[in-house]
């Protein structure tokens, strides 16, 4: 059961009032239409799964209704950041 | 039997009360638990073992027991599967056996078969035959542990939601140092304080009578605490009684709280809650869970009366009960020394056996011999004799003992061996730290070759351990070790800027003295050597698993089911980790430990579903003509939470006639479907939102 920081409550909720809603900075393609099978696949379902720090997406389902982002060790859970959008995008994101 | 001449200071002796065991009844007294209530009434056997049936006595005094299951009361109010050593004995108590021993058996009526009964051996025999389908139900009902209930528990559950900055998980010497550490030290920081048991103090309770500057210790530091306690805006909040089962990420702990055992917690017309599950979420968490002790093994070593060392010395101090009058005990360390001394203190006839050849004792071992008690050094017990409870032992010399690192299969015992006479044996095997809790989410152990036992590893964000599961087994060192802790706890939390830390002497970590596992080739390929007793596990179906190709202690576990059950191995797990190493050829630091899981200890459904039951289970929506549908004698099927007619018999209709009647009637006349839980309300326009607000 996580304890998560929301960025736009200012405050440090328990897990039960947030979802996840996956991975971080996964952009829609530009021209879908132009993409190959393989590509839009690789754009909908696969995901690095990466062991360590990992940003993801979280929503606070029973608070502001907000996405945000949380960079999260996958290894010990430990909530490093949090983050808006905006803040943090794919080129700064360490 | 009672022990005349001790009396004990947590036993109320004015307030008798009487209580039934498998249909008997006796007499026992405010303060005793179910355990020490029977032993002084010289009952030697609490149930019979899972798979051999055979006849079991008390092994500990604790959380520890795998032997004694018992299952409280009758109808809404009973429990099964409680451990008697946990239950709180209250006038009129009523329990049986899991499996009663006084009763005909099948299981111990086939005993010269068990011999070709080892692990797997049901799975095998009749799935190859492919009758499992037909012989598993008769099986099943063989084994296993109390009868499942078959009312609805009448009893009530809360959860409570607690917030501190320090968790204390045990309330033993190093527990009450550390809380009371943090709340002198800090103005601000709330402190909440574990227990399992009924009052504070845990292993300490057993040193009174042989160290007066411990009582002393106790007194003053739990008058602290309470002064703490019952200030105005209390920082401290103390749970007796309350297991801390669980620990989930991001220090999140859930701890049961017994508010009584089995009796009715009605008073007044007011029902109170039977147990509180409080989730409590900490800054900081210190672990102070001690230690069990672990038993030696030795051939038949599960009869009756063959107990732990530290947990005959319980009895003895806490509850002035003792199940024999001529007692042996055996050991690898120096706990069965201050037994030995608290025994011999009562003037009870005991003798040491210890597998330690003579020379480099410590302290307590001359002081045991200056006290004129019989010691033997450098034999070990082969078997226990006896048919259910133990008569005697058999001895023989202990040579060859070779030094680590190649020290498995190194034991030998001498050929010759001889008898000795006892009617209570106790046993240490040295001491398993309580590191589950830590294991729950994510702590590793290791094994640590000076303390000879698996302790948590050394450091983890927001968490510290000190006293007994650090390895830090006297009391005075555990003082130090938890004042440590709760300054380096301080410091993380920003309140004090630099901890100062106490240096301990290097010697308080190996404490009692433990000496290697001790697992001769003669002992462990014997039968009957029992490791799990819960599960009816032995030495040789260890190896069995190994020779078949199991060589991951995971592995090995499943196979045997050795650490199932209730008492998830807590006495049987590293003994039997010590066995597989032992026939692997490998150190046990490479065998490691299985993964401990939540829960800890039992937990009731009930307190899991605390009042979310019956009607509170779940909301339940009603449409607006919920009414018109009753009166017309709906039955209702339950759509995400809507209450939907389902259909309406008349006259002693079954679904599929009073369905085909009314599919007619729509054919030939007219229907009419309530379906408004489906429907969604648009509303647009420019004044929507005046509208709704």
């Amino acid at each position: 059961m996580f304890l998560i920081d929301c960025p736009y409550c200012k405050e440090s909720r328990d897990q039960n009032e947030f979802s996840p809603a996956g991975e971080a900075f996964i952009a829609r393609p530009q021209s879908p239409e132009a993409l190959s099978d393989e590509e839009w696949a690789d754009y909908v379902f696969y995901r690095t799964n990466h062991k360590g720090d990992h940003w993801e997406q979280w929503v606070h389902t029973a608070g502001c209704r907000k996405y945000f982002l949380v960079k999260r060790s996958t290894i010990s859970h430990e909530v490093i950041q949090v983050s808006t959008f905006g803040e943090i995008n794919s080129e700064n994101a360490s | 039997m009672r022990i005349d001449s001790h009396k004990s200071s947590f036993i109320d002796y004015s307030q008798p009360l009487s209580f039934i065991f498998n249909d008997k009844s006796y007499k026992g007294y405010q303060g005793d638990t179910l355990a020490s209530a029977l032993i002084a009434n010289n009952v030697r056997f609490f149930a019979r073992s899972f798979k051999y049936g055979r006849k079991r006595g008390l092994m500990g005094a604790g959380v520890e027991e795998p032997n004694a299951l018992v299952s409280l009361e009758i109808g809404g109010r009973y429990t099964p599967n409680m451990k008697a050593t946990e239950v709180l004995l209250y006038d009129g108590l009523s329990a049986v056996s899991s499996s009663n021993p006084n009763s005909f058996d099948f299981r111990a009526m086939i005993k010269p078969l068990h011999r070709f009964m080892p692990a797997g051996f049901y799975y095998k025999t009749f799935i190859k035959q492919k009758v499992w389908s037909i012989v598993e139900d008769r099986l099943r009902s063989l084994s296993g542990f109390s009868k499942a209930p078959s009312k609805a528990d009448e009893d009530v559950y809360d959860h409570v939601f607690q917030h501190a900055e320090v968790l204390v998980v045990g309330g033993g010497v190093s527990g009450i140092t550390a809380a009371l550490e943090i709340l002198n030290l800090s103005k601000t920081a709330r402190v909440i304080l574990v227990d399992e048991r009924e009052s504070l103090g845990g292993e300490l309770l057993s040193e009174f009578s042989t160290d007066e500057s411990s009582f002393v210790w106790y007194e003053d530091n739990v008058n602290k605490l309470l002064k703490f306690k019952n200030e105005e805006n209390s920082r401290l909040k103390i749970l007796t009684s309350s297991t801390a089962y669980a620990w989930y990420d991001h220090n999140y702990v859930e701890v049961l709280q017994t508010h009584a055992s089995g009796q009715s917690t009605q008073r007044e017309g007011v029902q109170s809650a039977r147990k509180v599950l409080h989730k409590i979420r900490a800054k900081e968490v210190i672990l102070a869970t001690g230690a069990h002790e672990r038993p030696m093994l030795f051939e038949t070593n599960d009869l009756a009366n063959i107990m732990l060392s530290q947990s005959v010395r319980r009895y003895l101090e806490e509850f002035g009960v003792i199940s024999g009058r001529k007692v042996i005990l055996y050991g690898n360390n120096d706990s069965i020394y201050s037994t030995a001394i608290s025994l011999n203190n009562n003037s009870i006839n005991c003798k040491v056996i210890d597998v330690r050849a003579p020379g480099s004792e410590s302290e307590i071992v001359l002081k045991a011999k200056d006290s004129g008690i019989d010691i033997l050094q450098g034999y070990a017990i082969r078997k226990a004799n006896g048919i259910s409870s133990v008569k005697g032992v058999e001895i023989s010399q202990v040579e060859n003992q070779a030094k680590p690192p190649h020290w498995q299969s190194q034991w030998r015992l001498t050929k010759d061996s001889q008898t000795l006479e006892c009617d209570l044996l106790a046993t240490s095997g040295g001491f398993n730290p309580v590191v589950h809790l830590d294991c729950h989410c994510g702590g590793k152990t290791y094994f640590d070759e000076y303390s000879q036992a698996f302790l948590p590893q050394k450091n983890r964000k927001n968490r510290k351990v000190c006293g007994a599961v650090n390895s830090v087994g006297f009391w005075r060192d555990a003082i130090l070790d938890a004042k440590n802790k709760a300054q380096q706890s301080l410091e993380s939390m920003g309140e004090v800027k630099k901890a100062s830390i106490q240096q301990l002497n290097k010697e308080c970590s190996n404490y009692y003295k433990v000496d290697r596992f001790f697992t001769p080739i003669e002992i462990v390929n014997k039968p009957k050597v029992f490791i799990d007793m819960q599960n009816d596990v032995t030495t040789l179906d260890v190896a069995l698993a190994i020779r078949e190709g199991y060589q991951s202690i995971e592995h090995i576990k499943r196979y045997t089911a050795m650490g199932f059950g209730t008492d998830q191995g807590k006495t049987g797990n590293i003994n039997g980790i010590a066995v597989a190493a032992e026939f692997l050829d490998v150190p046990m630091s490479e065998v490691g430990t299985t993964t401990f899981r939540p829960a800890y200890t039992g937990v009731d459904f009930g307190a899991m579903a605390g009042r979310e039951v019956g009607d509170f289970f779940d909301p339940q929506r009603y449409t607006t003509i919920h009414n018109s549908h009753v009166k017309s004698g709906a039955e209702f099927e339950v759509v995400g939470q809507w209450y939907r007619p389902w259909y309406y018999p008349k006259d002693g209709e079954d679904m599929h006639q009073a369905v085909n009647r009314e599919c007619r009637a729509v054919r030939n006349s007219l229907g009419m479907m309530d379906a408004s839980t489906l429907g969604k309300i648009d509303i647009q326009g420019k004044d929507a939102r005046e509208f709704l607000s």
